[in-house]
């Protein structure tokens, strides 16, 4: 049975579907690239120059849309409105793992007593004029780097993200060898199974058994 | 006084015997092993039915010994150091049981005793077999068997045996660790125990085939249902875990990829990976080497599993039971691993295929990629569980890899999976043909993209909304259309600059509307067919159709299920609002269009702990909604956990939750005492759940289906 090729048209389709598929995948990621560097550029100026036009702007897309999660998350400490570190805070709060107890959580979700002091601790340091970075590095310092809730794709760290895809390649590349060399027959034609179980053989046997008595 | 003395002494017998009863069993698995092994070259029928009996004296042994240490529960012998260390007198009787997997040499019997009802069952199933797959598949049975009684025993380091007792008899026991005392954590570890323990059998059919020589479909047939079964029981497994984890950790989510997620979730993928490449073999005689691999790797995935869980190599919230029995696992997974690859070699021109792809537009092809990408994850999740102690080995630094990491790295992948959940099932054999396109394709596509283009409409206006809503605290205005800023401003919402979800999502919802009406349209245009043939309703023709094609059908339910499940996890983890806050009693705050006011506490003593908590009032434009009771439980004993536990409230608003957890209770709540409210609302998580039901409810329909014949059109 012969069977027609799909029109080019529709194979143009199929291509064109997979470029827009990978087109906004790469653009997503191109997203996600772009706001960790703004975050960094308007850290940058916030240590610098204080609140001018520009951090209100890079605080309101943090504030409100700064995450994938496009989650809207508003943080008042115990000491009573606190807006002017919101944004620190919720910084810090979400790179940050507790260390007590809490095993790979964050400030923003961990309810133990260990993070509602440190919470307390982060923002008597901004107030007291620390940086977000220096904040950070202290902790790091103290606690360790595992406490680190940001895995940056820098360093040592680069490894871990360029390998998922290597990881595909290589298994994409495995099972094209796999199925190279598991090659016997020509193009299209089917073979059938050619082992048969033994209690078929034995069936077989039998009837061939009872034919022949047959005849 | 002489009816304590009898019930110690009756305590004392049956600690004993339980141990005997382990030992014991080590013979019998020993002689199984043996017997089978010797019969089938020599053909000795007495041989083979001696190891079949010792299969079920090893599973009535083992059952014995788990019965005896659910005695010591029952009837709190804290003589037993594992009863003192998970169980304590005030304990409810539902957890004294379920503290038989609480710690590590109970969990490891538990897993034992599972493995011999698995063993017990093949012997039970293949009694009328004729031919010696079932035999064989018993020595591997056996064989795993065996490495778990050597390790319950308590002679290899680390392990101490179930039944050891102490020197001294304690007053009370330490208690079962709070975090698991709740109704999902006494079903979520034996249903994975279970799942795990079920892929062990078709495993061991694997390694029946390839000592027999017989690498045909045989093993993938009569180990299908059992497959099938334990991908159903492994869905159900992860589920309630994530579903405890959603109402006990407190951080208003479900899947976060700890390490331990991750280890029940990767032999999973691989188990979902076989039960699509298996139908090639099954279909196409083809696959059979990439078929063995794949249960190969999924049974040492859930070894691997509990050696992740187990040596304490990587720190996880679930950890509850570490030592350096992950070691003995990590050696008998190397061990294992050399024997398959030695029998794959000795058998290399069998696992050859006998057909080969034809066209990279086909089904086959559709397969091959989904298995790719299925393999691809479990080894991308891998190598993320194991980067922390990869980077140390490289930097002498530990890393711990968040979860954005993982989030960032699987949704490529992820999303092209669901896109081929829809083209797989609607491609045909062998090549695509125009016809096929045509009349399959072209309609999901032309939905998809129209739900596409109208989800991308909606999250451009959000986007665009909530900039509006902070217009007051921008230097130049968003609203006026007379602003240079508003084109600007509508062309940033329009490409979600800074946003990667909502293009993810747009995706999502494409490849999601696809699948649905690819499925949707099989389902439609099969039963319209029985329909007309048989002049019967539309209704009775669709369950006619499903009735007619168990496995292929269900296969699309759980395949519609998924959709749902994708839906859910879109919506929970993309667009949920957490807002934080200390408060004190009288004080409201405001999330979304709810507000929520601290009116009171309360108090309630259980059996083993008290419970403290506040009481929260939920309104929307002025009017009550509903009052929730978010609590902490400060458990009297605690055993290897943490005392306090937290019982966050949920309250189910259509698809969407309100979901509240609180910090720790200060005496002075009443007096200006602050205590910190965490509130959650997360969208469609209720849809989560759904489409793991519906998942179940395909895998059941799909396991209905008692013999599939090589020739019938397998499941898409």
């Amino acid at each position: 049975m012969k069977y027609r090729i799909v029109s080019s048209v529709e194979v143009i389709l199929i291509y064109l579907f997979i470029f827009v598929f990978l087109f906004l995948s790469a653009f997503a990621v191109a997203q996600d690239q772009q706001t960790e560097m703004e975050s960094l550029d308007s850290e940058q100026v916030e240590s610098q120059n204080g609140a001018d036009a520009e951090i209100q702007d890079s605080e309101m897309d943090k504030s409100e849309n700064g995450t994938d999660a496009e989650s809207q998350k508003t943080e008042e400490v115990e000491s009573g409105n606190s807006d002017e570190f919101e944004s620190q805070m919720y910084e810090l709060k979400t790179t940050l793992y507790c260390f007590c107890g809490c095993d790979r959580m964050t400030y923003e979700i961990c309810h133990c007593v260990t993070a509602e002091y440190m919470k307390e601790e982060f923002l008597k340091s901004l107030k007291a004029g620390q940086t977000v970075e220096a904040i950070r590095d202290a902790y790091l310092e103290e606690h360790g780097p595992q406490y680190s809730a940001v895995m940056d794709a820098e360093g040592i760290n680069l490894l871990a993200y360029i390998m998922p895809a290597v990881i595909l390649l290589v298994v994409g590349g495995v099972a094209i060898v796999l199925l190279q060399n598991s090659r016997m027959n020509k193009v299209g034609r089917t073979q059938p199974d050619t082992e048969i179980s033994e209690e078929m053989q034995r069936q077989l046997e039998s009837e061939l058994e009872k034919y022949k008595e047959q005849n | 006084m002489l009816i304590e003395s009898l019930v110690g002494r009756i305590q004392e017998f049956s600690a004993e015997l339980g141990q005997a009863a382990i030992w014991v069993s080590s013979f019998s698995a020993i002689w199984a092993i043996a017997a089978i092994s010797m019969g089938l070259p020599l053909k000795k029928i007495g041989l083979l039915k001696s190891g079949r009996n010792a299969v079920i004296a090893t599973f009535v042994l083992i059952s014995l010994a788990t019965a005896m240490l659910i005695f010591g529960f029952v009837t709190d012998d804290f003589s037993i150091r594992y009863v003192k260390e998970v169980s304590s007198a005030a304990q409810p009787l539902l957890y004294k049981i379920t503290a038989l997997w609480g710690g590590m040499s109970g969990s490891l019997l538990f897993w034992l005793w599972l493995l011999t009802v698995g063993g017990a069952l093949v012997v039970w199933q293949n009694r009328n077999a004729s031919d010696t797959l079932s035999d064989y598949a018993l020595i591997a049975i056996t064989i795993v068997q065996l490495f778990f009684i050597i390790v319950v025993t308590g002679v290899v380091h680390g392990v101490y045996s179930p039944f050891e007792r102490l020197a001294f008899v304690p007053a009370d026991g330490e208690g079962l660790n709070p975090l698991l005392q709740t109704p999902s954590m006494a079903f979520h570890p034996p249903t994975l125990y279970i799942g795990w323990i079920s892929l062990t059998v078709p495993f061991a059919f694997a390694m029946g085939a390839l000592f027999s020589g017989r690498i045909a479909s045989d093993w993938t047939l009569r180990s299908r249902r059992w497959m099938l079964f334990s991908w159903i029981v492994l869905t159900v497994g992860i589920t309630l875990g994530g579903h405890w984890a959603y109402q006990e950790l407190g951080w208003g989510g479900y899947w976060a990829w700890d390490p331990v997620e991750n280890a029940s979730f990767m032999p999973w993928l691989l188990g979902t990976a076989y039960l699509h490449s298996v139908m090639i073999q099954e279909k196409r005689n083809m696959l059979k080497l990439w078929n063995i691999l794949l249960i190969t790797l999924a049974f040492q995935f859930t070894l691997l599993g509990t050696f992740i869980t187990r040596s304490g190599i990587i720190s996880s919230v679930h950890s509850f039971a570490q030592s350096d029995i992950g070691w003995y696992f990590l050696g008998f997974i190397l061990t294992s691993t050399a024997g398959v690859i030695a029998l794959i070699v000795y058998r290399w021109q069998r696992l050859k295929s006998a057909n080969r792809l034809e066209s990279l537009l086909s089904r086959e092809s559709a397969f091959v990629l989904n298995n790719w990408l299925l393999v691809g994850l479990t080894l991308i999740i891998l190598w993320g569980t194991l980067w922390p102690i990869i980077s140390e080995g490289i930097s002498g630094e530990k890393a711990t890899v968040p979860e954005s990491f993982f989030n960032k790295v699987v949704i490529i992948p992820g999303l092209l999976l669901l896109f081929l959940t829809g083209a797989g099932p609607i491609i045909s054999w062998k090549k695509i043909t125009l016809n096929n396109f045509r009349r399959m394709f072209v309609l999901p596509i032309i939905y998809g993209l129209v739900a596409a283009g109208v989800t991308w409409l909606f999250l451009a206006y959000r986007t665009y909304s909530i900039k509006v809503a902070a217009e007051k605290d921008m230097a130049t205005a968003v609203s006026d259309v007379t602003s240079p800023n508003y084109f600007v401003q509508v062309w940033e919402s329009l490409i979600f600059k800074g946003h990667s979800f909502p293009i993810y999502s747009m995706l999502c919802v494409f490849a999601s509307v696809f699948v649905f009406v690819a499925i949707f349209n099989e389902f439609y245009r099969g039963a319209k067919l029985r329909t007309k043939r048989q002049q019967t309703s539309f209704f009775s023709g669709l369950l006619n159709l499903i009735q007619r094609n168990k496995r292929r059908y269900g296969g699309y339910i759980i395949h519609i299920g998924i959709v749902i499940l994708y839906i859910g996890i879109m919506g929970s983890k993309g667009y949920f609002l957490l807002e934080s806050k200390s408060l004190q009693l009288g004080d409201s705050m405001e999330v979304g269009a709810y507000k929520y006011t601290v009116e009171g506490t309360f108090t309630k003593n259980g059996d083993n702990y008290d419970q403290k908590g506040i009481i929260v009032d939920v309104e929307k434009d002025g009017k009550h909604v509903a009052k929730m009771k978010p609590a902490r439980n400060y458990y009297f004993t605690a055993g290897q956990g943490e005392k306090d536990t937290i019982e966050s409230a949920i309250h189910a608003i259509g698809l969407n939750d309100h979901y509240i957890a609180i910090g720790n209770l200060p005496p002075n709540l009443g007096a200006g005492g602050l205590v910190n409210v965490q509130i959650y609302q997360n969208p469609l998580i209720k849809v989560v759940w759904i489409g793991v039901f519906v998942m179940v409810l395909g895998g059941l329909v799909a396991i209905a289906q008692k013999h599939v014949h090589k020739s019938q059109e397998a499941m898409a």
